[in-house]
């Protein structure tokens, strides 16, 4: 039987009176994207380290497959992958050298060929890493990760930092690690990337669990169906806006309007009404439909990026 | 398995090592470049001339005799000239000291109450010594012929290698060198590497895998120890083929004693690592101490004239105790039993600094 599963319970962790990770129980299953979200200082990256064996848990067990990180690491180092979040290998070592020098460290290993095509990375074997781009670098760091074929695999924000097409390109080499059937456990405060890759979310924030989930049954939380983005002047007027029909929740920084609704439509006439008899322009009105950022804000108050 | 892992080490180490320019530089390069200068400006015997003027105002057979002397001691090169030529040569620094026979000093010298005057500028203290020194045997010797007698009391001397050629200043120079090459490489690779893998996350990386923290440390270590024996035979390699310096004593127990130098210079780095949390640090501190090494160990110049203050820092320092063990072995041909005391001392050293370090060494 494949069991890939990564299990903690009730687990904490303190830096002297910061509670870092607090009382914390998930599961992750095996073969799923699951995704630990949060704000900057939330408690993923130590969550992260603990499940990896680099801190050790102040209370409660973490198991990885069936055995346990406190007492069995040596088992455990040998079916997980990691990447942690500051790509770090040596600088003048080529991309060939790395993979085959750290595959020396496992018992089972994937040829070097195989990972290059994996990270397509093919063309930079004879490459140092110092010369390699932000997303060639975090390439051969995913690459690293999967040296020992692992069960799991760890990836702690892999796409911080990377422009739009380098994250798009990482994106589709961890779709396809989910296809390996493999347990990905990645940390990340982009939401579109959790909505994207993840099967399973788990929000947490002052190292506390606040919600959990799949993307989809996470947003439906919220209720709503639609956000109604726009520019508007103040003239519109906030209780105004709150008052039309199906409104749950309006929010506005400066002129960019959020008007949460159920029932969109309703709420789109009413606002074109309202516009006309304030005698004020409404420009680059969009719909979307609600996001996990959106969810964050509800739960929390605050935005994921401050 | 375990080999493999440490062979795999070792050779990346090595890739890494050899494609920094800088380190290779400064490993290889560095101490041949300073045996070649100083080699040539100090090393052989011949090599070294003090210029000296001599101005003869008496123009007569014994002054022309007395000159004939001087030439003939090998390290004086004797320049003619007028008394104001070489006044003036002396104010600018372009000789040291100079040798006047007077006017009448032949005449004189037949009464039996001759002087030569010596005029030397007090700041160059070296040469003055020298010159000085062979003066006065000069003009001993002459004293004894003009009263036509034999000395009664005469210095014989003899080397503790006998048999030898003329040994000069590259042989005393070779084994310091190597000595401070070792302390480097092990005091400036081992431990600023480690605290610069531990900024950037590199050890972190590595902590994830199963390699033991043992291999990683005695890759580092196997690569320091290959360096430190390319290095120490190519500085023997230039002693024994441009300066003709012969090893005295045995190659293996002179390989022994750097062995054990190197030990306690590797815990040094380490003790260094363990205690700096940033590279700027560790470079900070191993500069704090390398430098009076350097200095108060007797690499560049013997460390019997130094201040009585300072004795027992000399005698504390690890480097003292190598310099000399690995000078004896090297100039006299002791062997390894004979420096043993030295070996504890460093060996002692290397325990304590391993000790304090795996106590606060951190991995993070």
């Amino acid at each position: 039987m494949l069991s890939n599963s990564v299990k903690l319970q009730n687990v904490s962790k303190s830096y002297g009176d910061l509670k870092a990770v607090d009382n914390l129980s998930f599961e992750a299953k095996s073969g799923e994207i699951f995704g630990l979200l949060g704000p900057n200082g939330a408690g993923k990256t130590t969550t992260l380290e603990m499940i990896e064996g680099l801190r050790a848990a102040d209370e409660g067990e973490i198991f990885i497959d069936s055995f346990n990180v406190r007492t069995e690491l040596e088992r455990v180092k040998e079916v997980i992958g990691v990447q942690l979040q500051s790509t770090s290998v040596y600088n003048k070592i080529t991309v060939g050298e790395a993979l085959a020098l750290f595959g020396g460290y496992y018992k089972q290993r994937r040829p070097v060929d195989e990972l290059l095509r994996l990270v397509a990375l093919e063309d930079k074997r004879d490459t140092y890493h110092i010369k390699l781009s932000g997303g060639q670098q975090q390439r051969l760091a995913l690459a690293l990760a999967l040296v020992n074929d692992p069960k799991v695999i760890f990836l702690d924000e892999p796409t911080t930092g990377l422009d739009p097409q380098a994250r798009r390109n990482l994106w589709e080499i961890i779709a396809r690690m989910k296809s390996d059937h493999k347990t990905v456990i990645l940390t990340t405060h982009y939401m579109e990337e959790a909505e994207h890759l993840c099967d399973r979310i788990l929000i947490i924030d002052h190292g506390r669990k606040i919600a959990e989930g799949s993307p989809r049954e996470l947003v439906a939380q919220l209720q709503v169906e639609s956000c109604l983005e726009f520019q508007g002047s103040a003239l519109l007027g906030i209780e105004d806006l709150k008052r039309l029909p199906g409104v749950s929740k309006v929010m506005a920084r400066a002129e960019q309007m959020e008007v949460f609704s159920c029932k969109p439509q309703e709420t789109l006439l009413g606002l074109m009404e309202l516009a006309t008899s304030r005698d004020t322009e409404i420009r680059d009105l969009h719909i979307r439909r609600p996001t996990l950022e959106d969810l964050f804000l509800d739960l929390t108050g605050r935005s994921l990026r401050e | 398995m375990k080999t493999r892992m440490l062979l795999g080490q070792f050779l990346v180490e090595m890739k890494l090592f050899l494609r920094d320019r800088q380190s290779v530089f400064w490993t290889f390069f560095f101490p041949v470049f300073l045996i070649l200068l100083f080699g040539y400006i100090f090393g052989k015997p011949d090599s070294i001339k003090f210029n000296i003027g001599f101005v003869d105002e008496d123009r007569s057979a014994e002054s022309a005799k007395l000159l004939h002397e001087l030439k003939e001691i090998p390290v004086l090169k004797i320049e003619m000239q007028s008394r104001e030529e070489m006044l003036q040569q002396l104010n600018a620094s372009q000789k040291s000291l100079a040798i006047i026979v007077p006017g009448g000093y032949a005449a004189s010298l037949n009464s039996g109450r001759a002087n030569v005057e010596v005029v030397y500028d007090e700041s160059q203290v070296q040469v003055n010594q020298v010159v000085s020194s062979l003066l006065g045997d000069l003009v001993n010797r002459i004293n004894w012929e003009l009263v036509e007698a034999e000395p009664p009391l005469r210095i014989e001397q003899r080397s503790i290698t006998p048999g030898r050629r003329n040994r000069g200043y590259i042989d005393f120079l070779l084994p310091g060198v190597i000595c401070m090459s070792v302390m480097s490489t092990c005091l400036f690779s081992i431990g600023m590497v480690v605290v610069a893998y531990r900024e950037k996350g590199k050890l972190r990386r590595l902590a994830v895998t199963p390699l033991p923290k043992s291999i990683f440390i005695a890759g580092q270590m196997l690569q320091r120890y290959f360096i430190v024996l390319i290095q120490t035979f190519l500085l023997i390699g230039i002693g024994l083929f441009v300066f003709d310096v012969k090893m005295a004593g045995s190659i293996v127990d002179f390989i022994a004693a750097l062995t054990v130098g190197m030990l306690a210079f590797i815990a040094l780095g380490f003790f260094i690592a363990s205690i700096a949390k940033t590279s700027e640090t560790a470079s900070g501190i191993a500069n704090t101490l390398f430098l009076p090494m350097i200095f108060l160990s007797g690499v560049y110049f013997s460390v019997e004239g130094m201040p009585k203050f300072l004795k027992p820092l000399v005698e504390l320092l690890p480097l003292t105790h190598l310099v000399r063990a690995v000078r004896a072995i090297f100039t006299n041909g002791l062997t390894f039993a004979d420096v043993l005391p030295q070996m504890g001392i460093l060996s002692l050293w290397m325990i304590v600094l391993f000790a304090v370090s795996s106590k606060l060494f951190k991995w993070e």
